[in-house]
Order: structure tokens, then sequence, then C-alpha cells
């Protein structure tokens, strides 16, 4: 992978930034702890979220993951475990 | 050849059901459907005749409990047990309503659509899959409107009943299915389709494309969806070619998937609404693309919302040098309410694009703009199919337009659908209008404008106030109702959604009035609820939000919200804003 296991907060940070383009809104504009649709995230940002994090993290996700784990950083928590995880069983 | 030969048999066969047992006789190895999970591994597959046999251990299951011309909602994840489903439905005589599975973490967007369904159609019996069961099995104890409903997981169903199937005895003229894609939330249309209409509407589709059984169709649309239950699930019976599947979801993830699965199974026949082919261009890597052989993409449709010539250049342009060909662009318009195909591009290798001037546009009239006048890039949606009737109408005076002016599209045909279920009114609104002598008719009305110009068809927009984002269609009345009761300072009936057009595509604007009393109202706080609120029940990014002083809605004088001077306001910058 040549990816050195991201911590919560690098999780955090990229999907901070992803999401500021994608919603076209700075990215200083985002908490962390509110929910996703009160940005509008939409499904077509939500699913193709999930799928450049597959990419990025190397791990299966669900597509809707975004949905299951609302907040910036409910998902960057759960996907820090998920790669961990995957990471001890590899 | 053999394979017109068996395009020109297809012709004659009257309903759903004799096409299927005529394909099923004859060649019963044909592989129809395979499914690719994650839009890769092939998951499963159906040919002609495991499809037979399982529309009829379907079908028989169901007449237990379903009398013919009984209603069966259909409730499926993306899958080829949709198909057998359906077919199941249409074995049986018993109408089709398919919908979607709502999402558990996301019922506050999808279950109201679905009860709303539900009460509408009145269905005796809800099919799903054995997965699916245990979630749509509890809401009978939360919602009144499932409990008349016996559930039934079809995928458990023994093939050996296949023995026991009698031929319901069908005619072009029984209703094959309900398709709930019009109307509102609160009050769902549903589009009564006969087997008539499907096999009129497939023929034209056939037709308009160049269609033939050697041609390999791929599709990610959802199949519940007027697009993909027609060109992607019958189309492929209707011609007896092979066609790939995947989800929506799968797409939506990794947009590339789609363009991998038509270069790896070399598909002929695939495409979507503007804005997938916008996604391929935004997230398909430059080494991605390299891999690509697209040579074999004959005919990429481009419909159900509006088709940009911004995007068809950027497409083509990315992604010529993985061999995909411009003359491929096969931009289409049709509905529901015509069982799906009206007009279409066909066999001259090119789509027209009309640079027309923009204020004669905005005085109904379509005029080629001049240089250095303010012009806007009109692509053409191609010839109105001949076996319809298509007339550009004012709907003030109902007399056809002068050649140049801008009118509604009006079609009368046999594809035109019956009418709306249970629901005589807008049945007679939409499906029988007729010009100002009286007697030519009935035509249905399509909402939509535009004019024709040497047997093109152009799109301009919409009568009403339809927002379509994304290839969804976005009733401005609903988001205004979610509006609305999202924030107490909010005031009622006080509000207007409508769309504008911002870098190439349509983005929400919401603006409402807010109560005077509210001294010292967190402005930031009634926007963050609008925009979460809009976002979870209808699943938009609101573009632009602005809060008015009580009155500054404009209204007409029985208080209609006037949508088009709300936006020309915004537009000019002139709305007042608290």
């Amino acid at each position: 992978m040549g990816l050195a296991e991201p911590s919560a907060r690098q999780i955090q940070g990229w999907l901070v930034s992803r999401l500021a383009e994608e919603l076209r809104i700075a990215a200083e504009q985002i908490d962390v702890r509110e929910p996703f649709a009160q940005y509008g995230v939409d499904s077509v940002i939500a699913v193709g979220l999930s799928g450049e994090l597959e990419d990025w993290l190397g791990i299966a996700l669900a597509p809707t993951v975004l949905w299951d784990y609302p907040t910036v950083a409910s998902l960057a928590d759960y996907l820090a475990n998920e790669y961990h995880r995957a990471g001890v069983t590899r | 050849m053999s394979a017109d030969l068996l395009t020109h048999e297809a012709v004659d066969a009257p309903t759903l059901v004799d096409l299927l047992r005529e394909r099923a006789c004859r060649h019963p190895d044909r592989l129809l459907f395979t499914f690719l999970a994650d839009g890769d591994t092939v998951e499963a597959s159906l040919t002609c005749y495991e499809l037979e046999q399982r529309a009829q251990a379907i079908a028989t299951t169901l007449r237990q409990t379903v009398a013919p011309g009984g209603r069966a909602l259909l409730l499926y994840p993306s899958g080829l047990e949709f198909i057998s489903a359906f077919f199941g439905c249409l074995y049986a005589g018993v109408v089709a309503v398919p919908a979607y599975p709502p999402h558990p973490a996301r019922l506050e967007r999808t279950l109201p659509r679905l009860l709303a369904i539900l009460s509408d159609a009145r269905p005796q019996i809800g099919l799903t899959t054995a997965a699916i069961l245990p979630l749509v099995e509890p809401f009978a104890e939360l919602y009144p409107n499932f409990r008349s409903l016996a559930w039934r997981a079809t995928d458990t169903i023994a093939l050996t009943l296949t023995e026991q199937w009698a031929d319901p005895g069908l005619n072009a003229e029984t209703v094959a299915l309900l398709q709930y894609t019009s109307g509102s939330t609160a009050t769902p249309k549903g589009v009564v389709v006969t087997h008539g209409n499907l096999m009129h509407n497939l023929g034209m589709i056939q037709r308009g494309f160049d269609a033939t059984s050697e041609d390999i169709i791929l599709g990610w649309l959802p199949l519940y969806h007027d697009m993909g239950l027609i060109g992607q699930v019958l189309q492929p019976v209707y011609i007896g070619a092979q066609c790939f599947l995947m989800s929506p979801a799968a797409f939506l993830q990794r947009p590339v998937r789609w363009l991998q699965a038509i270069s790896r199974h070399r598909a002929t026949g695939s495409g979507g609404p503007n804005f997938a082919y916008e996604l391929c261009v935004r997230k398909v890597t430059p080494e991605q693309r390299a891999a690509l052989d697209l040579s074999c993409w004959r005919r990429a449709f481009n419909g159900a919302e509006p088709v940009r010539h911004e995007t068809l250049e950027r497409f083509a342009t990315v992604f010529a040098p993985a061999g995909f060909r411009r003359e491929a662009f096969y931009p289409c318009y049709g509905l529901a309410e015509a069982t799906l195909f009206v007009a279409g591009d066909h066999g001259r290798g090119h789509v027209t694009v009309r640079t027309i001037d923009r204020a004669a546009l905005g005085r109904g009239m379509a005029v080629d703009a001049s240089e250095g006048e303010a012009s806007l890039p009109l692509v053409s949606s191609g010839q109105p199919a001949p076996e319809l009737t298509l007339l550009i109408v004012d709907p003030q005076t109902r007399l056809p337009c002068e050649p140049g002016h801008i009118g509604e599209v009006w079609i009368t045909g046999p594809s035109v659908a019956r009418g709306y279920w249970d629901n005589p009114e807008e049945t007679r609104r939409t499906f029988e209008a007729y010009l100002a002598d009286e007697s030519t008719g009935p035509f249905l009305r399509t909402g939509d404008t535009g004019f024709v110009k040497n047997g093109e068809l152009f799109v301009t927009g919409r009568l009403k106030d339809l927002i379509i984002i994304r290839g969804v269609n976005h009733y401005p009345q609903d988001i205004e109702a979610t509006v609305e009761g999202c924030h107490p300072a909010l005031r009622p009936n006080s509000g207007a959604a409508f769309s504008v057009e911002v870098g190439g595509e349509e983005r929400l604007v919401v603006i409402h009035e807010v109560e005077a009393q509210a001294e010292g109202l967190d402005l930031d706080a009634v926007v963050a609820s609008i925009k979460q609120a809009v976002a979870a029940r209808h699943d938009v990014q609101v573009y632009a939000i602005r809060l008015l002083r009580p009155g500054g809605i404009l209204k007409t004088t029985s208080g209609k919200i006037q949508r088009g001077a709300c936006k020309a306001s915004f537009l000019a910058g002139t709305l007042e804003t608290v």
C-alpha cells in the first residue's frame, strides 16, 4: 500500500478537504461534529466519497457508509479502526 | 441472417408474455442478463429459458393470493431477482408496481414516497428478496399502509411450480405496470402502462437505435425507474440481445466501473442522464482512461435531464484517446407518460447544436444568435419517432405554434399511456388535451416546452416549475413544505424553491420569509436547518438560501407563489433579504 497507518485526525483532514471541494465551500465552514446532511451532502457525493475512501485506504466500504457514520468525526473514527483491523489481518 | 429474423419476429408478439415465451422457445440457451457485482465480477445470470422458468414459478405463487388485474409492489435491490419478479407479475396477469426498498439509515427521505405509493396503488402483495424481507415486515406495525399487505420473498420460490403455470390469456390492452415517477412526494401519480404501450415503445426504441440481437447492452440505471426498466430490462428481451447490469451505487462509487464494463464486455448500447457523463469526466483518472477501449460503444444515449453541450464536448475530448467516438452520442427525449421514448437522433452520426439568442428565447422565440449577442447552445433531442405525432402547441390558445415559436410539446400515438392510476381528474388534464377546434386529439400534454427545427426537437424548459437535478425530478411544493417545517421562524406558505443554472448545471435555490417578531434570530441556524432538511428529505444540496422579510415573496392575488418572478428577482439581485 505504501500508506502509513492514517490516524483519525488525518482521515478527518482528508474528509474535510474533499467535502469542501465537492460542496464548493471553505474547509473552515465544516464542523466535524455536524451531520453531513447539514452541508447538503447528497447521495451522488456520499456514495462517490465512499469509493474514493476505498481507493485511498484499500479497505472495502458500504456505499452507504456516510449515512451509517453521519459526521466527519464519527466516520473518521470508524475508518481508522477499520484500517487498523484490516492491517492486523493482512 | 438469423439475428434480423429474430428481431422481426418479435414485432408480432402482442404482449411481453408472448415475447418472452417466443424467446424461451426459440433460443432457450441464449444468455439475456448478467449482473456484475461491484460492476466487475459476474454474480448471476439468466438465459431466456431460465427467466421464463423463474417467471412461471413466481406467477404460480402469486396467483394463489392475487387475482389477475391485482397489483404487486416490487421492492428489490438492484439485481436479477427484480427482473424475474417483474416477469412473474406479467405471467400472472398481475400489475407490477416497482418501487425502491427504503434504506434503514435514510427512512426520512425514502419512506414518505413509498407510503404514498402504497396508499395510491393499494397493492395486494409486496414482493422482495429473502434478504430484504426482515427489513420490511416490521413496517406493518409502524405504518397502517403496510398492514393490508402480504409479503413474499421470490428468490426462495421453488422452480417445480413452473409446471402448474396457467396462461392468464393477456392481450395488448392488459395493464402491465404502474410507473410511479410522476407527481409530488405527497401525491404520486402512477402512469398506467399497458402491454400494447410497451410493445409499441420497444419497437420505436429498436428502430430509433437501429438495435439488433447482436447489440450488447450495459447499464447501471435503477430498474424501478422507466429508463432502467424499459431500456435495460425490456429492450434486451425485445431485441434478444445480451445485457450486463450493475447497481447505481456501484457506478456512483466509482464511475470508471461503468466505462471499464463497457470496455471489457464490448458493450454497444449504454447511457444515462447528463450528470453521469459529467461524473466520468471529473472522476476518471488518466491512468484509468489509458486502459479503456470504448471503440465498441455505438449508442451513448443521454436523456432524463437537459443534455448539455459542454458535457458532450468535454466527454468526447477526454475519452477520444480511449476510442470513444463522438458520433456515438445519442441525445434523446422521453417521459413515463409516453411509456419512455419519444425522440432520438438516429442514423445521421452527429449531434445538432443550435446557438439560440437568449433574449429572443425569453420572448418565446427560437432565433439563432448573431455574433456578440447573449446566446445559449441547445442540443437537439433528435427526431420525434415517426410512429408518434408530436406538435408544438401554445398552451393558452391551444393552437399549433408557428415555426420558430416555442410552445408545449404535445404527443399522440400508441405509446401514450392510458392515464394516471385512479386519478380521472389528472388524467383528463394531462392525457386528454384537444386543440382549439375541440376535435383534434386527444393529446398528451408533456409539460415540457420546446420547438422543432428541421425535423428535430429542441427542449427549452418546463411549463411547470419542475426542478430537475441529476436526472431526478423534484416538485418545488415538496421542497417548500420541507423548508417551512424545519424551523419555527419560517412563515407558512411564504417560500419558493426553484433552480438556476450555475456552471452548466441546475442548482437549487430556496427563498423564504422569516417572522417579523423573531428578534435576535440566529439566521445561520435557520440556514443550517434548511440545508439539513432539504438534503435529508430530497437528497439535494441547496446552492443558495435567501431569508426575506414578511411580504418579500411574490404571490398572485389568490396567494399562489410566483416562482418565476421570485427567480427573476433572485437573479437580478433585487430580493429584500433580512
